[in-house]
């Protein structure tokens, strides 16, 4: 047995199939704390090291037969950056509450602020780099239950959010939310800080490209159901669903 | 006018090529062609496979076609061959749309949708120049090269690549108004008639799984015109030569509310106008071009009613821009 | 269902050490069998992924007083659960008439997958998926096919398949990983994932 064993393990193996051993040894429990390391460092910036975990993660449910539905859902990415959106918020949260004695201070408070704001702008983003999915949930849940800011512009203030939002024009084909751009002036709106504007925006954009998704499809299915023409009508989906 | 020459030139650049091919005794009366072309796609019972192209992203889909008779109504099937598994069946008057992401939505019509204003012979000429300018082949199968070139700015051009035979669309280019193409389809494969038993057997498989089922309600107008169940608004404008092609109401698939969805056809191109009330308390416009397609989202307001406008089609975006913005709550007229 | 109480102790210590990646891993591993049970409160399809995603942000801000006296997962379970519940209620849904009590996830789990297979929860997808899964194991090396089913059906740790089938722990984890490997080739194209 021992010689076979010894046959098992390939001659050269590669940086990636060690890492991908490590991945498979991790999730069953049994990795060393450095392997452990690896994997985490991995997972939290190679796309395909955490797809991989997924699809180790899903032969498992299937060998005991408990693939759902929901096999193809991935709300990882969602939960991550909501969760790195509460630390954001705790420092916003923090920065306001000392704002008072900062005031004589803008310069510095600026700064600080504007420290927030790239690193909100950077969690975003790492949630532009994700499936579409993942952004709508990460905002979908942060809207059900919104924090109290955000509510009270929402609801009294409509009009500050009147300005229009230009998706990119994807003449090139890239129809990534990371397109988007920003179509607010902050200056407008003195009592609105950068950080609810952004946070609004984010959640304007995320509903409009659902709208717009989902509107897609019904116009799809109305030239199919109207007049026959379903072909070109249907084929004109491709750009949605195929990222 | 200068600017429809220029696509002129551009769309007949392969055309001059074929044109000695053109045999003029065989060359039927265009605007024939196209209703030729929509009545075959919905009487002839076909089979075959096709490529589309948008940008840089090239797909190959599958299509089964059947024609209603005495016995059955008309059904179909297009199935996504490339990425993530896609499917549409189309069966009387329900139609699902699966996707991998998405799950599997029904849309289930009370009945079929009664088209309103049966699109006219002749009515496209009047908005396009229409031009038969050769003969090709195209999936093994001779075909008629027609250009239809838009004569004002509100629409795309299109070659059309018909079958000599029956008419059915074999290839289709689209351009914008500077001449750039958005989008081809090219049948790689097509056979016209009676379908294999195991084809038959494709269409009548429905997903048994449903997430989502969209029930549509049409609302037929009556013969003045005039709606049974007037809407709530209006388009203050509508690009020249489209007319309302059908009317309903289906549960929104965004709010919960319930949402008026007609869609406009010139003959050849086709937007929808989607009207419901705003829950969303954001007031944005926004604008994209996804591919052929422009979707233009706009809310108006109305007292303390916020009111959403979505309009999505295969016309530039300016078009849909206009259409958009010209929805408006319906007064009483000074 | 046995599943190896400890396998992930690792993780849960380093998420409480404030490294979040760690969490992540934890989702990776439990948001399907998550979402399926929360599928059995929720119908619709987009809430159950909201629903879901509350319960794992949940967890995460409890972390701190889970004592490891369950498995993580049977923790995990219990949140999801009352996570649907207060979902359903503050909607103003009745609770599902057959609804259960929790002590012991993993016999509830496999109540509720049951139930979900019975009302065809499952899409087009799901069979297929399985299928070619199961298609390619039945192809594997014995060595390799006893492994990872001793590790995924069976639950056992790598020292008990070790035991088990008489070889080194290395070559277990050798053996489960190319099995891992083998079938991943295969479900990869089908997914989409070109990977």
């Amino acid at each position: 047995m021992s010689e076979k064993a010894s046959s098992e393990k390939a001659p050269q193996i590669s940086g990636r199939e060690r890492l991908n051993e490590s991945l498979s040894v991790s999730l069953d429990g049994q990795s060393n704390e450095l392997e452990l390391r690896r994997v985490l460092d991995g997972i939290s910036k190679d796309d395909e090291l955490r797809t991989l975990a997924g699809r180790y993660q899903l032969i498992g449910d299937a060998v005991r037969g408990k693939v759902n539905k929901f096999a193809n859902v991935d709300i990882s990415k969602g939960v991550m950056a909501a969760i790195e959106q509460d630390e954001v918020d705790a420092a916003v949260a923090k920065e306001t509450s000392g704002s008072v004695h900062s005031a004589a201070n803008g310069s510095v408070a600026n700064s600080k602020s504007n420290n927030v704001i790239e690193g909100l702008w950077a969690s975003l983003g790492k949630v532009a780099m994700a499936a579409s999915v993942a952004v709508a949930i990460v905002v979908g849940v942060r809207n059900s239950n919104p924090a109290p800011d955000v509510q009270l512009m929402a609801v009294n203030e409509p009009a500050t959010l009147a300005q229009p939002v230009q998706l990119a024009q994807s003449g090139q084909n890239n129809y990534g939310v990371s397109g988007i751009r920003a179509g607010y002036n902050a200056k407008l709106h003195d009592s609105i800080t950068p950080e609810q504007l952004a946070y609004a925006q984010s959640i304007a954009d995320r509903a409009t490209r659902e709208r717009f998704h989902a509107y897609a499809l019904q116009h799809a299915e109305l030239s199919a159901m109207g007049n026959g023409q379903s072909i070109l009508s249907f084929a004109r989906l491709t750009s949605f669903d195929n990222q | 006018m200068k600017q429809t020459q220029w696509i002129t030139g551009k769309l007949l650049v392969l055309g001059i090529f074929i044109s000695s091919f053109l045999n003029a005794e065989t060359v039927p009366d265009s605007s024939y062609l196209l209703e030729k072309m929509m009545d075959s796609s919905r009487n002839l019972s076909f089979q075959g496979e096709f490529v589309y192209q948008q940008g840089a992203q090239l797909e190959t889909l599958s299509i089964i076609h059947q024609a209603s008779d005495k016995n059955q109504s008309e059904k179909e099937r297009i199935l996504y061959l490339d990425g993530a598994p896609r499917e549409v069946i189309r069966a009387g008057n329900e139609l699902f749309f699966s996707s991998y992401n998405g799950g599997v939505t029904k849309f289930q019509h009370g009945s079929l949708m009664p088209v309103i204003n049966k699109l006219q012979g002749g009515i496209s000429e009047k908005f396009y120049d229409l031009k038969i300018v050769g003969i090709d082949r195209v999936a093994g199968r001779e075909a008629v090269l027609l250009l239809v070139l838009p004569k004002d700015r509100f629409r795309y051009g299109y070659q059309l690549w018909l079958d000599r035979q029956s008419s059915l669309l074999l290839k289709s280019v689209m351009v914008d108004g500077q001449g750039k193409i958005i989008e081809r389809l090219q049948f790689t494969s097509l056979n016209i008639g009676s379908l294999s038993d195991e084809s038959l057997a494709l269409l009548i498989r429905k997903p048994s799984v449903v997430d989502k089922t969209i029930a549509v309600e049409s609302q037929p107008l009556s013969q003045q015109d005039q709606p049974s169940d007037p809407l709530e608004w209006e388009t203050g404008w509508l690009p020249e030569g489209f007319v309302l092609e059908n009317r309903s109401v289906r549960p929104s698939p965004v709010s919960q509310h319930n949402v008026d969805a007609l869609v406009f056809s010139d003959g050849i191109a086709s937007f929808s106008v989607f009207v419901e009330q705003d829950d969303t308390r954001v007031l944005s416009q926004a604008s994209e071009k996804i591919g052929a397609l422009s979707a233009v989202s706009k809310i108006y307001r109305e007292g303390d009613r916020y009111f959403h406008v979505t309009v999505v089609g295969d016309v530039p975006l300016g078009t849909a821009e206009r259409v958009a913005v010209s929805v408006r709550p319906l007064k009483a007229k000074p | 269902m046995a599943e190896n109480q400890d396998s992930d102790q690792e993780l849960v210590a380093r998420v409480k050490q404030g490294d979040k990646r760690a969490y992540d891993v934890l989702v990776i591993k439990y948001q399907h069998r998550i979402l399926g049970l929360v599928g059995g409160y929720v119908n619709d399809f987009q809430e159950v992924q909201d629903v879901t995603q509350e319960a794992f942000i949940k967890a995460y801000r409890a972390l701190e007083k889970f004592r490891g006296d369950s498995s993580f997962y049977t923790w995990l379970y219990r949140i999801a659960v009352n996570t649907a519940k207060n979902h359903l209620v503050s909607k103003g849904r009745r609770l599902p008439e057959s609804d259960i009590d929790v002590h012991d996830a993993d016999f509830l789990e496999t109540a509720t997958t049951l139930r979900v297979v019975d009302t065809p929860e499952r899409n087009l997808y799901c069979d297929e998926i399985e299928q070619v899964i199961h298609d390619v194991i039945q192809r594997l090396p014995d060595e390799l096919r006893t492994a990872v089913m001793l590790r995924e059906f069976d639950g056992l740790s790598y020292e008990e398949i070790a035991d088990v089938m008489d070889c080194p722990v290395g070559t277990v984890r050798s053996r489960i990983f190319r099995a891992r490997e083998a079938i991943d080739r295969e479900i990869r194209p089908l997914l989409g994932q070109g990977g």
